[in-house]
């Protein structure tokens, strides 16, 4: 699972190599290794992670050990949430679950984050008909509201296998015009600051201008929305699964546990709720980072 | 310091707006930082102080404390008295306080094209006070308004009545500015650097109208400045502040002559005047002090070229050198005047 | 402002033109066969593919295609279920339901979060604001289906206070799925409102208005909050996406029979032509509100009105 090794490179900003601006990252670190937000939210994180990445450390039962005589049994010694429609183990499987759901987040925040990065940096930074034409496809596909186009593009083609890597291009498909948009904006802000005019007085060149000027100060608002996306797509994920074109067994997501017990929510909650707490868990712990990391780069905005 | 009357007004002595040892701090990671360190001045009906000083010396946070517009937090207004006509407004609640507002003292702020809403009309937004607080009706209050436009000599009052401020120069803007602090003729005006985001012709014209406003109502008016051309020009007395404190006052005949303050000196020095061939200006060496760093000594002794070592030991307090001319300084004044002038 | 209005409008045509020619081409020009994509699952019986070959002139050029298709669009031709139902037709009777859900939805948004939004601005670091930023950073996390089944079990189960499910009850049957889907946005729209009051607030021009005697509530609601609403107003239109495709859940979870739940239905069955009608539809409503916003916005700042 190559994505996670970069989940670890977002959890710490600070790793991000800046020589010349070693002061700002330096107090980056700082603000943030005294914000408490910040240690549960990486506490919340490497938890996730782990059970991704060793799902069988936390599991108590095996996900794909499933009693249909014991169909939605409920929680007891053994059985924390109980067990769902097809008897097996809620907990288990929502342990299991963590894989898929961190995965897709991660991939799809990457690929929109890069894709978008650098739609909306080009845009930001060219100006002129580079910046309209960019401008006029970002708009075009922000039109499509990401969750209808995804769902166009997923029932027009199906989900082989699992489905994984299809999800994975729907959602980026749609997903990347939102991050080109406040690129677009921090870059061109960045660009119109006096400083770059003073660069360009002392004969900086444009691309020594773009890397020490522009990069650094565009990168936080970047960083933030990458950040934030994570919970936001991994959220997508499961409704798009929810909704029965996502993915497919034998893969376990929040999502698809939630498709298979909505059904019968109304006289066993536990084989959804179980998934839907791990999933809030997940997305309130981005949202967190998201925070901690805006205010601790730009320490103005924090109340 | 309330017992100083510059002006022999034994009549009475109770000023018109009266600052005494305000005392203001930041709440800092590192234990509160002291800003205003027993500022005290006053202001008489018809006057005009001047109150003089870099930024960061605590005369701009003096206004806003007499406003009552300073966050608190972070700010906490730890000690002294404001009083207008006698009545402390520190200890006034909220109501009484906002009656004083504009009503008692108005204010002129620095940015006028950040001083006007940007969404609302320029002649609605002076006259909202003649409505919401005087009660006169939308007609009364538009005449008014625009017979105050014209005041602060606003040409086509009528039409610029219904423009917006992006469409005013700045200079027009501080005249609307003016105007709706004067709605409803204030016995104080409090212009915190009124002329600083303006091109040097129309500052004349903004000072020029500040004085004539003044003459013709009879107000105080309190003008906040770094500029000591723009104090000789109008004021009468002059306070000059330095990290968070004032450290001369007098007339402005006496600071311009004889400075008793080697701070007062060195911003006078570093004036471009046409009636002195000296070739160069001297410029100020070093800078203010970090407020909080120090707490012993006279925080001016970095940059005094008289500095001993009384200024390290001890802070020195306001004394009255001459009449109505009060300096904290450890050297004499006349000591102080002599040195300077072989100085310079 | 009226160069201001004819460049807004034409963007916005430019934008559906853009964005009707993508789905189009997603379901139409991409790798694979068309007809086959079409039939779904099942085999492509010949006749069948016959029809869809002659419905959409697959044998002619691409931009002749589209300009079919956006033709049909115009005329309101969305093309037919496979049960033969006009999708157009079928997606009129239930736009009605859909835009009941949508007015709660907004409603609630704006109640809930812009006044969470100026309490928290207000009360900075009080109580107030404590728990509107617990409330919120709940509301960021848990997802809005979530929230959606708790209440149907507690409030509609086990309390009984509102209607589990469907349109029987008027009104009242549309508080807790219009509650749902403002969830959506809600603790956006009080963050955002916080931070550009909380902004605002520290203004000049408010100090200015503070400090010419106005009461409190005359600088917040006159000086301050009116430039702080702008970008929130903004905001709301941008979430209509978000709100269109989160009709799409949440009528399916409360079975409000609204064009949502067509799509939901559609997607899972795998039917196309219903799919694509609902997202032409979505995204002409999202380009007309953007249009709207962007019009309204004009009207708020003066600054753009003359530009």
């Amino acid at each position: 699972m190559p994505e996670l090794v970069s989940a670890t490179g977002v959890m710490e900003p600070p790793a991000i190599p800046q020589r010349k601006r070693r002061g700002h990252w330096q107090a980056v670190r700082r603000r943030l290794s005294r914000s408490p937000l910040f240690y549960l939210s990486a506490t919340l994180l490497v938890v996730m992670v782990g059970m991704a990445a060793v799902p069988a450390l936390f599991a108590t039962a095996d996900p794909h050990d499933c009693d249909l005589g014991r169909t939605l049994a409920d929680a007891g010694a053994g059985q924390w949430l109980g067990r769902d429609l097809q008897g097996c183990d809620v907990f288990s499987r929502s342990v299991y679950g963590a894989r898929a759901s961190l995965g897709i987040g991660i991939a799809v925040s990457l690929v929109t984050g890069l894709l978008g990065g650098a739609v909306g940096a080009a845009a930001g930074y060219f100006g002129g008909w580079v910046d309209a034409t960019l401008s006029r496809i970002t708009e075009i596909f922000l039109a499509i509201p990401l969750l209808l186009g995804a769902s166009v593009l997923l029932t027009l083609f199906g989900t082989s296998g699992s489905g994984t890597w299809t999800v994975i291009i729907a959602l980026s498909v749609h997903g990347w015009p939102q991050v080109a948009r406040i690129t677009r904006s921090s870059v061109l802000e960045a660009k119109q600051q006096d400083y770059m005019l003073a660069a360009a007085a002392i004969g900086c060149s444009r691309l020594r201008a773009l890397a020490r000027h522009v990069v650094p100060n565009s990168l936080g608002p970047w960083l933030v929305v990458v950040t934030t996306n994570l919970g936001v797509f991994i959220t997508y994920e499961s409704i798009i699964s929810m909704l029965g074109i996502g993915l497919r067994p034998p893969t376990i997501s929040w999502g698809q546990m939630i498709h298979d017990a909505q059904a019968r929510f109304l006289e066993a909650p536990l084989p959804l709720l179980g998934p839907a707490v791990f999933l809030s868990v997940t997305v309130l712990a981005f949202i967190l980072l998201g925070d901690v990391v805006r205010d601790a780069l730009d320490p103005r905005s924090h109340s | 310091m309330s017992a100083a009357t510059p002006k022999g007004r034994a009549m009475t002595s109770e000023h018109l707006l009266e600052v005494h040892d305000l005392q203001v701090e930041f709440g800092g990671d590192d234990g509160p930082v002291p800003v205003l360190r027993g500022v005290s001045w006053h202001v008489d009906r018809g006057e005009t102080l001047a109150i003089l000083g870099e930024s960061g010396s605590g005369k701009s946070m003096t206004a806003q404390v007499i406003m009552g517009i300073l966050d608190t937090p972070p700010a906490r207004i730890s000690g002294g008295s404001v009083r207008w006509n006698g009545r402390d407004l520190l200890g006034l609640p909220e109501p009484a306080r906002r009656e004083v507002r504009g009503r008692g003292v108005g204010m002129v702020f620095q940015d006028s094209l950040s001083a006007l809403n940007p969404v609302l009309r320029v002649g609605p937004q002076i006259g909202e006070t003649l409505r919401t607080r005087l009660g006169l009706s939308r007609r009364e209050a538009r005449d008014r308004t625009v017979e105050l436009m014209r005041q602060v000599r606003i040409p086509d009052a009528e039409q610029r009545y219904r423009q917006y401020p992006h469409h005013f120069s700045g200079g027009m803007r501080q005249r609307a500015v003016i105007a709706m602090a004067l709605a409803l003729s204030p016995d104080v005006l409090i212009a915190d650097e009124p002329t600083t985001a303006l091109d040097a012709t129309v500052q004349v014209q903004i000072l020029r109208l500040l004085q004539a406003l003044q003459e013709e109502s009879g107000m105080g008016l309190v003008l906040i400045t770094h500029d000591f051309g723009a104090v000789a020009s109008i004021a009468d007395r002059v306070a000059v502040m330095y990290a968070g404190r004032v450290v001369e006052t007098g007339v402005v005949r006496d600071i311009f002559r004889r400075p008793a303050h080697p701070y007062t000196k060195a911003l006078l020095d570093a004036v471009p005047r046409a009636d002195r061939r000296a070739g160069r200006l001297a410029a100020l060496p070093g800078q203010p002090p970090v407020l909080g760093k120090e707490s012993t000594g006279c925080p001016f002794r970095f940059r005094c070229p008289l500095a001993e070592a009384v200024c390290e030991e001890r802070e020195p307090v306001l004394k009255e050198h001459a009449q109505g001319h009060w300096s904290a300084c450890h050297l004499g004044k006349d000591v102080i005047a002599d040195v300077l002038t072989a100085h310079s | 402002m009226p160069r201001y209005i004819t460049s807004r409008v034409l963007q916005a045509v430019l934008v559906l033109v853009g964005a009707t020619l993508v789905i189009f081409v997603i379901t139409f020009a991409l790798p694979g066969d068309p007809v086959q994509a079409l039939a779904g699952e099942r085999a492509a019986d010949p006749a069948f593919a016959e029809a869809i070959r002659a419905r959409y002139h697959l044998d002619e050029p691409l931009l002749q295609q589209y300009g079919r298709f956006l033709l049909g669009v115009v005329q309101g031709d969305l093309g037919q279920t496979y049960s033969g139902q006009d999708v157009a037709q079928m997606l009129g009777e239930r736009i009605w339901v859909s835009g009941q859900l949508a007015a709660f939805a907004l409603a609630f948004q704006i109640l809930i979060g812009v006044g969470a939004g100026i309490l928290s601005a207000l009360r900075r670091n009080g109580l107030a604001d404590t728990g509107v930023r617990i409330f919120t950073l709940a509301g960021l996390s848990i997802p809005f289906f979530v929230t959606a089944y708790v209440l149907q079990l507690v409030v509609g189960v086990k309390l009984g206070w509102l209607p589990v499910a469907g349109t029987e009850d008027g009104f009242l049957s549309y508080i807790m799925p219009g509650f749902v889907l403002g969830s959506l946005s809600t603790a956006y729209v009080a963050r955002l409102t916080r931070g550009q009051l909380t902004e605002a607030l520290r203004e000049d021009y408010v100090r200015m208005a503070t400090s010419k005697g106005l009461t409190r509530v005359r600088v917040v609601a006159h000086h301050a909050l009116r430039n702080s609403l702008i970008p929130v107003v903004t905001f709301l239109g941008l979430e209509v996406g978000a709100l269109l495709s989160g009709a799409v859940i949440t009528e399916s979870i409360f079975n409000l029979p609204g064009m949502g739940q067509a799509m939901a239905r559609a997607v899972y069955l795998g039917e196309r032509t219903t799919v694509v009608g609902v997202v032409t539809v979505f995204v002409l409503v999202y380009v007309v509100v953007n249009l709207l916003v962007d019009l309204l916005y004009a009207v708020l700042d003066p600054r753009i009105r003359y530009a």
